[in-house]
């Protein structure tokens, strides 16, 4: 082993040391020999340890203790106390078995120092005080820190100790210490939760661990409880309360921890005091308010006695179905082609003369609640048949109001002006008390599709409104409320008595709520949640596509120049990449049905599928291609710069596009990468939601269409006064044209005809068809299984009762 | 000798001008300087006068009216009709047949009357209704029926005169038309020689007047359905130079007032005023179906100010409604899509409805809808085939034939100029026509499109890029 001798020392000459003299004879060379070696060692020896003093010392001061770096940051270091000078030098940490350091007196100890690790210097244990080993250090640093209550610089230091130096001594109690200290805060800062959780953390350690005032921890534990659970009461966080009374009681049982008894009567007291309350409302027949007051004491304590037969009750008397919608209604209106929810709504509080079923063969079908519809076989004649005798001794209409409500919609004087319906109608006729008969002045396929009005559109039909509706809104904060009529109680006694609507942003809030129970029936699911659902096992839930596929379409501006010009908004169909948007909207796997279109005309979702009989499948869907979209800009441009000379004047700048959409999820999601997809292109477009637009200053309108019968409808959406009115005369001619057709050979041919001209002509920014679906708990029935609209057969909707309650 | 020879040759000569004259003289002397005959027909409900006590306040009041309206200009005659025909003025004075009213009045009595005045005075619930409406002798036309509500009895004779007045409508003769200006001569003219007078007999400027076409037979009646209306003319009085006034003629046709006058036929006009809120316009096919036209855009020009103003389609029944424009005629533009069908001048409010006939226009516009279809995918096309093009020549340049090839492939699915031939030649079919003329423009349409085809497509293309195509992959090789 070599080892360097100090070469600068107080009074040692350099040459005493490691030499020995050389003038010793041969005489009693050992003796002498000894003797020189002894003086020898002895020199080295005192002037290694006065340089090494010196040399560690100047060094020590370099490396004193009182870095401003924590400890559990420093590189570890053990401490030699030396007994000259009490100095303390850091030394690279001692490589001792177990770490403990064992003074062997007369002996030497071998360290480096830490600012020197490569040279290995050696210190009689004569000399050395003491070693302070680096956990220990950090231990006592730790315990320091606890004193001063700054807990989170004592926990690094112990993690530190727990972590490298698990068998320090003294830390498993100091551990415990720290615990419990950090408890004690928490609680005197009435952070029970956290103190909850290091007294229980203690209480694993060291169940039998008892503070220096004499606390145990279950004791401490006990108060903590109380307390926290009262919060939790306070606040109404039942079920937070119940949470902890059952973890703890399982963990601890009440003997141990006497408070939960505690904590467990009072809830009992609450719920018992709802349930009663709710007894008495019910008493009172406020079936609502009671149904309320028992979810609420099955809310604080679910297995109260009683209580969950007196809710199964409650909801069998009064059944209150909540459905999740996407988009809340602002008005209702069951006719309305651009507006879900306003539709949604318009079949619960809008009763009308003739209701759309689905689509069929042959157009839609279609049903009266006054009647039974008939047609004849030239097309010429609609008769309603109403029934001769009725179980229900409530006046109700005749022959003759019918035939008022029929003219009416003819008058043009009136609100409810069908224009369609006054060219067709020639004479109506009441056949005695019980039957209709309308005669038409030319052949129509499917009158009656003209005659989904509202009751309340024609004067005589207002009449007969208020006794139609089965359901009437009501006010309530936050959701939509729709109450039964007293004079429609459900046939079966099970129909819902009360419908909450309750707003989504989020369509998976909305999904996961239906899957606990809180909403039991979902409008419109998200297509990508739809697709998940249909994937999933999860047999609580049904889900179900709507009859009628939503058209997505941009509506254009033809007040803008530029969407005035055909061309720029065949360039606008090309520029934005619509299968992609659709395959995002539904995750990558868009269900059969949906895809993209060259028309605002439901397509068929499959081969054959008659309900699309107005699209022309032999024109092709409008590639997405940036380059011919830049090309046709650049020739729409030059026609509009042609146009512009020839009237003398300035040529149109193309201004930014503002593209307005509704409040919407999907509306949302599709706009901004339209926007986006445009912007690339160097087509300056930017959002703007539609209620945020003064009417007009759009230019273009995101619309998802619900277009239940083409030959009907085209004229609501390309007609004067209509969603998209389309100033081309050929459109309106090919309307006229379609309008006319007296056999439904001729309604194909012509609107088809329709497709080829708004297909030309770009009426419409044609994006895609979607499939809608809905999705409702098992436990509701009558629903039915491909509905146009989720309230179409509310009069047979049943409701098993159903209760969730949250442990 | 001498002075019975000399009274006897002014006799003759006298004699002679007043029979060569007889033709000219009296007419023209009679039609300017002649007063109006004018006979009122009253007819007055009993159920309110009873007693008979209002009628003779009646014709005093509407005497004294006239008197004060139209002085000399007038000679106004009052008598009582037959009991039926007063019936039916108190139910529709138009519906008075005008048979009946030559019975009456007699042939005699016809040739020097003017105008024939029917007063009918009628309890409503709201009062008492005074209607008046004229008849005018020669051209056999009823005005408008001037309706007046009295809430006070002590107000029907006023009224009565009043409607009297409205009713009347100055009569003009129209001795010229060249181009687009009429020369007319007013009835009664040469004695409007005052102020007042001028309000009914001298003409104003911007008078509105109708034509009207009578032609006789050899002893001046006139011919059995000879008396014909002119349609969708106006005249606009422009100035007048002593007894002759100009007017400017708008009308649909310039030779619906191609007649010329001679001794058997006479052009009148009769000054039109709107008297009703609006006029709706109809518009229905010429042919037996009538069928109305609907989706026609209606534009209208007013021709003192030559501003148009775009009023807006007709709706399913072929309508639109009118509004008068400052009681001036309106020039109505008829369009069909890209093209002008009819110019029909109107004076909005004059009639209540007035229906135009014109060439259906459907077929034109449905061969131009497949034309203007065809145009936008013909510029599509062009557009994809450029740029596919493009892409095939920079792939080569990039020695990428693989993906050369496969765009080739796409320009080689997209539609080509035989693709497009045969959609224009099923688009010419589906708009034949039975009308040469419509049927001529519907075929020139087909043509200009099928030689846009021609210039713009080039069929050789797709066979060009494809020697390109294997030039370039050989050279390769």
């Amino acid at each position: 082993m070599s080892y360097r001798i100090a070469t600068t020392f107080d009074g040692a000459d350099a040459s005493q040391t490691g030499k020995c003299r050389g003038n010793a004879g041969p005489g009693p060379l050992r003796l002498r020999s000894w003797l020189c070696l002894t003086r020898l060692a002895f020199a080295v020896l005192f002037g290694l340890g006065h340089g090494v003093s010196h040399h560690v010392f100047g060094q020590a001061r370099a490396d004193s203790p009182g870095s401003e770096e924590p400890l559990y940051q420093q590189k570890p270091f053990d401490v030699l106390v030396l007994k000259r000078d009490g100095s303390r030098h850091k030394i690279v940490p001692l490589d001792v078995p177990m770490r403990r350091v064992v003074p062997q007196p007369g002996g030497f100890l071998r360290f480096r120092l830490l600012s020197d690790p490569a040279e290995e210097l050696v210190v009689a244990w004569n000399d050395v005080e003491r070693v302070e080993l680096f956990e220990q250090l950090v231990l006592a640093e730790a315990r320091r820190l606890i004193a001063d209550k700054q807990f989170n610089e004592a926990f690094r230091h112990l993690l530190l100790l727990v972590d490298k130096y698990p068998h320090t001594e003294g830390l498993n109690e100091t551990l415990d210490e720290y615990l419990f200290a950090r408890a004690a805060d928490d609680a005197s800062a009435k952070r029970w939760s956290q103190a909850l959780s290091h007294l229980e953390e203690l209480y694993r350690r060291n169940a039998n661990y008892q503070s220096a005032s004499g606390t145990t921890v279950l004791a401490a534990m006990s108060g903590v409880v109380a307390n926290l659970s009262s919060e939790y009461i306070a606040k109404e966080d039942f079920r937070a309360a119940r949470r902890l009374l059952a973890r703890l009681s399982s963990t601890y049982g009440e003997e141990r921890l006497p408070a939960l008894a505690q904590i467990r009567q009072q809830l009992v007291r609450i719920a018992q005091q709802r349930a009663d309350r709710a007894k008495q409302l019910a008493a009172e027949n406020r079936l609502r308010e009671a149904q309320q007051e028992v979810q609420q004491a099955l809310a604080v304590w679910p297995r109260l006695e009683g209580a969950f037969e007196l809710a199964v009750e409650l909801i069998k008397r009064y059944p209150v179905v909540t459905v999740g919608v996407a988009q809340q209604a602002a008005t209702a209106d069951r006719t309305a082609l651009d507006d879900w929810a306003a539709r949604r709504v318009g079949y619960l509080v809008q009763p009308s003369l003739v209701e759309f079923l689905g689509p069929g063969p042959e157009g839609g079908h279609y049903r009266s609640p006054f009647g039974k519809l008939d047609r004849s076989d030239d097309y010429r004649l609609l008769a309603l048949q109403l029934p001769i005798r009725s179980d229900s001794s409530e006046p109700r209409p005749t022959a003759y109001d019918i035939s008022h409500m029929l003219v009416e919609l003819a008058d043009p004087e009136l609100p409810g002006y069908v224009p369609q319906w006054a060219e067709l109608l020639q004479t109506v006729r009441a056949d005695g008390m019980w039957r209709v008969e309308a005669a038409l002045r030319r052949p129509y396929v499917l009158p009656e599709a003209l005659l989904r009005q509202p009751l309340a559109h024609c004067p005589s039909g207002a009449a007969w409104e208020e006794r139609m509706r089965v359901f009437r809104q009501s006010e309530a904060e936050g959701r939509l409320v729709f109450v039964r009529q007293p004079s429609h109680s459900s046939s079966r006694g099970t129909g819902p008595a009360e419908i909450h609507e309750l707003p989504y942003n989020d369509t998976r809030d909305a999904i996961d709520d239906l899957k606990r129970g809180k909403i039991l029936v979902l409008d419109r699911v998200f297509p990508a949640d739809a697709v998940k659902l249909l994937n999933s096992s999860d047999e609580s839930l049904v889900i179900r596509p709507y009859a009628v596929p939503t058209v997505h379409v941009l509506v254009p501006n033809y007040d803008h120049p530029y969407l005035a010009n055909p061309t720029f908004r065949r360039a606008l169909i090309h520029a934005i990449p619509r299968q992609l948007i659709l395959e995002r909207l539904y995750d990558g796997k868009p269900v059969a049905g949906c895809r993209v279109i060259s028309a605002a005309l439901p397509a068929a979702g499959r081969p054959g599928d008659a309900s699309a009989y107005a699209y022309d499948e032999s024109l092709p869907e409008q590639p997405f291609d940036p380059g011919l979209a830049l090309l046709l800009l650049g020739i729409a441009k030059q026609q509009l710069k042609v146009a512009a000379e020839k009237a003398q004047q300035t040529p149109p700048d193309l201004e930014p596009l503002v593209l307005a959409y509704p409040d919407d999820t999907v509306a949302r999601f599709v706009t901004a990468i339209i926007a986006e997809q445009l912007q690339r292109l160097e087509i300056p477009c930017r959002l703007q939601p539609l209620e945020s637009v003064a009417n007009g200053s759009w230019h273009l309108r995101y619309v998802a269409l619900t277009i239940e019968e083409p030959l009907a409808d085209v004229v609501r959406l390309f007609g004067g006064g209509g969603i998209a009115p389309s100033p081309n005369p050929y459109v309106q001619l090919a309307l006229r044209r379609l309008q006319e057709a007296g056999s439904w050979r001729e309604v194909r041919r012509r609107s088809q005809e329709l497709h080829q001209v708004t297909y030309g002509d770009a009426t419409v920014i044609p994006l895609f068809q979607t499939v809608e679906f809905y999705a409702y708990h098992k436990n509701v029935h009558g629903i039915g299984d491909s509905v146009s609209s989720l309230y179409q057969n509310i009069a047979h909707w049943q409701i098993e009762p159903h209760i969730t309650v949250e442990e | 000798m001498t002075s019975k020879v000399n009274a006897l040759g002014w006799a003759v000569v006298v004699g002679m001008a007043v029979l060569l004259e007889a033709p000219s003289a009296p007419a023209q002397t009679s039609w300017l300087f002649s007063p109006y005959e004018v006979k009122v027909w009253p007819a007055l409900d009993r159920s309110w006068d009873a007693d008979g006590a209002w009628a003779g306040k009646i014709e005093r009041t509407v005497r004294d009216c006239c008197r004060m309206a139209a002085g000399a200009t007038w000679r106004l005659e009052w008598s009582e009709p037959t009991p039926d025909v007063a019936a039916q003025m108190l139910r529709d004075p138009t519906g008075v047949s005008p048979t009946k009213i030559e019975q009456l009045l007699g042939p005699d009595r016809l040739a020097t009357l003017d105008k024939l005045i029917l007063l009918a005075v009628k309890r409503v619930p709201e009062g008492v209704q005074v209607e008046a409406c004229e008849w005018d002798v020669r051209t056999q036309q009823f005005g408008p029926v001037i309706a007046r509500t009295c809430l006070q009895p002590a107000a029907v004779p006023w009224t009565c005169g009043q409607a009297v007045l409205d009713a009347f409508r100055p009569l003009a003769r129209i001795d010229d038309v060249t181009g687009s200006t009429a020369i007319l001569r007013f009835r009664a003219a040469g004695l409007a020689i005052e102020e007042p007078e001028a309000l009914l007999a001298r003409p104003e400027k911007g008078w509105v007047l109708s034509a009207v076409i009578r032609m006789n037979d050899r002893y001046g009646k006139p011919r059995p359905g000879g008396i014909r209306p002119v349609e969708w003319t106006l005249l606009v009085v422009r100035d007048w130079d002593g007894y002759k006034c100009r007017a400017d003629v708008h009308t649909a046709n310039r030779a619906y007032l191609g007649f010329r006058a001679s001794s058997r036929v006479d052009r009148f006009a009769l000054v039109e005023r709107p008297i009703w809120p609006e006029t709706q316009l109809v518009l229905r096919s010429r042919d037996e179906s009538e069928r109305p036209l609907a989706g026609y855009d209606i534009y209208a020009k007013d021709p003192a100010t030559e501003q148009t103003e775009y009023l807006g389609q007709t709706d399913w029944r072929g309508q639109i409604t009118i509004k008068p424009h400052e009681g001036r005629v309106r020039v109505l533009y008829v369009r069909s899509g890209g093209m002008l069908l009819a110019r029909l001048p109107l004076l909005p409010g004059q009639t209540p409805v007035a229906v135009g006939r014109l060439t259906d226009d459907a077929k034109r516009l449905q061969a131009e809808a497949l034309v203007r279809s065809l145009q936008a995918a013909v510029i599509d096309l062009i557009a994809q085939r450029e740029l596919f093009a493009a892409r095939i020549r920079f792939l080569i340049r990039e020695k990428n034939f693989d993906e050369a090839q496969q765009v080739l492939d796409q320009l080689r699915a997209l539609p080509t100029v035989t693709d497009i031939r045969q959609r224009i030649d099923r688009g010419r079919q589906e708009t034949n026509t039975d009308n040469p003329k419509i049927q001529a423009i519907i075929d020139k349409m087909f043509v200009d499109i099928q030689q846009f085809v021609i210039q713009r497509l080039d069929p050789s293309l797709i066979d060009r890029l494809a020697v390109e195509l294997a030039q370039a992959q050989r050279s390769s090789n």
